[in-house]
């Protein structure tokens, strides 16, 4: 791995797990656990489409372990990673689409992560508190994927004008 | 021609965003529409550790103290704890060392809360896997 891939890399380890910490400290709806902005999955989307994808399952990893090592616990780790694997895995794929948009792959990938999470819920508890569970984290994980893909395709056209300007 | 092309990208990606929006939508509705209807329940089934649990009935008064996935006597703070007080016909999480505490920030269970919770029927402590359903008045 070149030395700028894994610089890269440190660096976007470090700020999912600070915009990770900071989505602990904002409660969307208090009563009910787990609904986040997902501000972490900006990193991960930024991966996608500027990455290679072995680069971004390394860094879904990373964000994943680190995370529930300095703010989680195994059981959190568990949910984290399956709600992980399966939007990666589809943000990767929709991402082989011609012309795809960031904002398709970023609601898609924030359904799947919920869509993970439950389908390890239904394992280690039981399916009956995931069906009372599931539909507010359904709505908010649509809504924040939606919403992160629009801001972060202003960050792509940003950082697209830069390029083409400086020619990096 | 270009302009053509920038259109159909755009429909493309409409398409994808609404198609995962209604897949969303649908799996919400098939959710709402599985789930059990509550009524009055006359026990509380706290579910803990490897698959075991403890029921008790909700005219009760108690205090349940779950460490590491097991039954303690007392609370102490150490290792991975709950306390579950029962009184009244109600039950909640009275104080846990979980890494966010959102289990003790879910309330009070009984006949009225399960109709408007978000959880229903459920208080769910997922870090220490600790349970409690308000059981037996499911229709």
């Amino acid at each position: 791995m070149k030395i700028r891939t894994l610089t890269r890399m440190a660096l976007l380890t470090a700020a999912a797990l600070i915009l990770g910490y900071i989505d602990s400290l904002i409660p969307l709806v208090p009563s009910v656990p787990g609904i986040k902005l997902g501000l972490s999955n900006l990193v991960l989307l930024y991966a996608v489409f500027y990455m290679r994808p072995v680069e971004t399952v390394i860094l879904m990893f990373l964000k994943v372990g680190l995370s529930s090592l300095l703010f989680g616990n195994a059981v959190g780790a568990l949910y984290a990673l399956a709600g992980g694997v399966l939007s990666v895995a589809a943000m990767l794929l929709l991402h082989r689409i011609p012309h795809v948009s960031v904002i398709p792959v970023s609601t898609i990938g924030g359904i799947l992560h919920i869509v993970g999470q439950c389908a390890v819920g239904c394992v280690l508890i039981s399916y009956k508190p995931v069906l009372f569970y599931a539909p507010w984290l359904l709505i908010s994980g649509t809504a924040t994927g939606l919403l992160l893909g629009v801001a972060t395709r202003g960050a792509f056209y940003g950082i697209e004008r830069y390029e083409r300007r400086t020619g990096v | 021609m270009e302009r053509q092309g920038d259109n159909r990208r755009n429909v493309r990606n409409w398409i994808l965003t609404g198609a995962a929006i209604g897949f969303a939508a649908l799996a919400v509705v098939v959710c709402l529409l599985l789930r059990p209807k509550t009524g009055a329940a006359d026990r509380f089934v706290i579910r803990y550790g490897d698959g075991e649990s403890l029921t008790v009935p909700a005219w009760e008064t108690r205090t349940i103290v779950i460490r590491d996935g097991k039954l303690a006597d007392e609370a102490n703070g150490e290792g991975a704890e709950n306390v579950i007080h029962i009184e009244n016909g109600e039950a909640w999480m009275e104080q846990a060392n979980c890494p966010h505490k959102e289990c003790v920030k879910q309330g009070v269970l009984n006949a009225e809360t399960v109709q408007s919770r978000p959880l229903g029927t459920w208080i769910v402590c997922a870090p220490h896997q600790v349970y409690i359903e308000y059981a037996g008045g499911v229709e």
